[in-house]
C-alpha cells in the first residue's frame, strides 16, 4: 500500500496544472496581503493584520480547494483507463487497498499543497512584523489543511464510480456548500419544502468549511479556538474514506 | 498434474456473450497456446483466470498459492518512472525484500535487454521496449504461472525472435506458460498445445504432435473456417 500510495502522491505533484495553480494561487496571496491594498469589505478599508488574515486564509483556503479537486479528479478514474489496474490486482492487492491507497496519495499531494502555502503566509506574517506567527501559521495551516483533505478524499470516493467530470462537480459543489454553510443553515431554518429540505440534505452531507476556516484564523489573531467543526469535519472524512473499503467498478 | 483447470466458463456483457462454456485445463509445465480471431475472447478469458473479470457462469479452479504474473497487450506505466523504477514499484507491490528485488530487477532487465535503459523515463520508451518491461515485470517474484497476452506485439523481427527464445527458455526452466496470440507463427513455435476459441466458444484444441503433418496455419483455417466471425470487442 505505501508503494501505491507514495507512487500516486508522486504523479500528482508532477503535474503542470498542479504548480501552475499553486503559483498562481501563491502571488495572489502575496499581492492582497502584502501590498499597499486598496482592499474594500462594506465600505471599509481592509489593512490591518487582524482584518487581513481571514483575507489571506480565504484565498489560501480557495486556491488549495480548487487544487484538492483538481489533483484528485483523475487519479482514480486514470487507473481504470490506463488498465494500470490490472498490473496491480493481479499482484494480489485487495481493490479496498487499491482505492484506499490512491485516495491517500490524493491526500497527501493536496497537503503537500498546503505546506507549500504555509511559505505564502509566513511571508505575509512577517511582512506585518509579526514574525513570533510563525509557529501558530503552522498549526493554522493544519487545520485549514483538513478541508482540503476531506475535498480531496470526496472527489476521489466519487470518481471510483462516477466519470471524471462528475467527480468534478461533485468537489465543487461540496466545496461551495461548506464554505456556505452558514447560508444554508439559514435557508434551511427559513425555507419551506423542497428547499428545506434540500438545504438539510447539503448540511448534512457536507462539513462546515468556513467554521473550520474560521478557527484556522482564531489561532492567528488570538481569538479563542472552538473544536468542534474541525472534529466534526474530520469525523466526516473519517467516513468519507471508510467508503473507499466499499466501493470498487464492476469491470476493470 | 493440473496447475489451472477452467470449467464452463461463461461471460456476458449484456446480451452478448463473449465467452460460452470454455473448459479447458493447463498442465504444470507446459506452454499452452491460446488462438483465436479478434474478439473470440481470448483477453476476456484471461482476465477471468487472473481474476480481474468475474465469470458469469462457470469457475477457474486455481490454487490460491499459485504465484502468477501477467503481462497485458498494450502495457501502460506510469510515464514518469523510469525502467528500473516500474519494476521496483511492483517488486514493492509483491512485498520481495529489497535485496531479493535489486538482484531480480538487475535481472531482469538484462534478460530483456533494457539494462541500458533502465534510468530511462518509460515515456520516451517505443512500443517494443515496453513490451520487454511488461514481460519482466510479469517475472518478478519468479512466477510458476505465466499469462501472456500477444507478447510480441509491437515487436520487430529480431525482438520477436527474442522474445519466443525467452519463452522457450523459461518452458525448459520448468514454467507454465498461457500464450496468447494471433500470430500463428509464434504459437506454434514454443506451444505444447493449442486451444482455439471463436466466438466465445472452444473450436480446437490440439498437441504439437497433432500438428506435425498438417500444420497450424491449416488446423486454424479449418478450425475458424475463414467465416466472419466478428463478435463483441473483449
Amino acid at each position: 500500500m505505501l508503494a501505491l500510495i507514495h507512487n500516486t502522491f508522486r504523479e500528482r505533484i508532477r503535474g503542470k496544472t498542479f504548480h501552475v495553480v499553486a503559483f498562481i494561487g501563491m502571488a495572489i496571496m502575496l499581492l492582497v496581503t502584502t501590498g499597499d491594498s486598496n482592499l474594500m469589505i462594506n465600505g471599509r478599508k481592509v489593512s490591518g493584520f487582524e482584518q487581513m488574515v481571514p483575507v489571506a486564509l480565504s484565498i489560501t483556503g480557495f486556491v488549495s480547494g480548487l487544487l484538492a479537486v483538481m489533483v484528485s479528479l483523475r487519479t482514480i478514474p486514470d487507473e481504470f483507463e490506463r488498465k494500470t489496474t490490472h498490473l496491480v490486482l493481479v499482484r494480489g492487492i485487495k481493490p479496498w487497498q487499491y482505492m484506499f491507497s490512491l485516495t491517500v496519495g490524493n491526500m497527501l499531494a493536496s497537503l503537500f499543497c498546503m505546506l507549500s502555502f504555509y511559505v505564502s503566509l509566513v511571508v505575509f506574517c512577517v511582512a506585518y512584523g509579526r514574525p513570533g506567527l510563525i509557529l501558530p501559521t503552522f498549526l493554522c495551516i493544519i487545520v485549514m489543511s483538513i478541508n482540503s483533505l476531506f475535498l480531496s478524499a470526496a472527489v476521489s470516493v466519487v470518481s471510483i464510480r462516477a466519470p471524471v467530470y462528475v467527480a468534478g462537480v461533485a468537489g465543487i459543489l461540496v466545496y461551495a456548500a461548506g464554505i456556505l454553510h452558514g447560508v444554508l443553515d439559514t435557508l434551511a431554518d427559513t425555507a419551506q419544502g423542497v428547499g428545506a429540505a434540500a438545504a438539510r440534505i447539503l448540511l448534512f452531507l457536507t462539513p462546515d468549511l468556513s467554521a473550520v476556516q474560521q478557527q484556522a484564523s482564531n489561532i492567528l489573531t488570538g481569538a479563542p479556538v472552538d473544536p468542534g467543526p474541525v472534529l466534526a469535519t474530520l469525523l466526516l472524512l473519517y467516513l468519507v474514506l471508510s467508503l473507499t473499503f466499499v466501493l470498487f467498478r464492476k469491470e476493470v | 498434474m493440473k496447475i489451472l483447470e477452467c470449467c464452463g466458463l461463461v461471460k456476458t456483457y449484456g446480451r452478448t456473450k463473449a465467452v460460452d462454456g470454455l473448459s479447458f485445463s493447463v498442465e504444470k509445465g507446459e506452454v499452452l497456446g491460446f488462438l483465436g480471431p479478434n474478439g473470440a475472447g481470448k483477453t476476456t478469458t484471461i482476465k477471468m483466470i487472473l481474476g480481474l473479470t468475474r465469470p458469469s457462469g462457470g469457475k477457474v479452479l486455481i490454487d490460491r498459492n499459485t504465484k502468477t504474473g501477467y503481462s497485458p497487450e498494450t502495457p501502460y506505466f506510469h510515464p514518469f518512472l523510469t525502467g528500473h523504477e516500474v519494476m521496483r514499484f511492483y517488486s514493492r507491490l509483491q512485498k520481495l525484500d529489497r535485496q531479493t528485488a535489486g538482484r531480480q530487477i538487475a535481472e531482469l532487465l538484462e534478460l530483456v535487454g533494457l539494462s541500458g535503459a533502465a534510468g530511462i523515463r518509460v515515456r520516451n520508451y517505443s512500443k517494443g521496449m515496453l513490451q520487454r518491461l511488461a514481460f519482466a515485470q510479469a517475472l518478478l517474484g519468479d512466477p510458476e504461472l505465466l499469462v501472456l497476452d500477444e507478447p510480441t506485439s509491437g515487436l520487430d523481427a529480431v525482438g520477436r525472435i527474442e522474445m519466443l527464445g525467452l519463452i522457450g527458455r523459461l518452458k525448459r526452466e520448468g514454467k507454465t506458460i498461457i500464450m496468447n496470440s494471433h500470430i500463428l507463427g509464434d504459437v506454434e513455435k514454443v506451444a505444447d498445445r493449442i486451444l482455439i476459441i471463436v466466438n466465445g466458444k472452444p473450436a480446437g484444441m490440439a498437441d504439437r504432435s497433432d500438428l506435425a503433418g498438417a500444420g497450424l496455419e491449416e488446423m486454424f483455417v479449418k478450425t475458424v473456417g475463414g467465416a466472419g466471425h466478428a463478435c463483441a470487442d473483449t
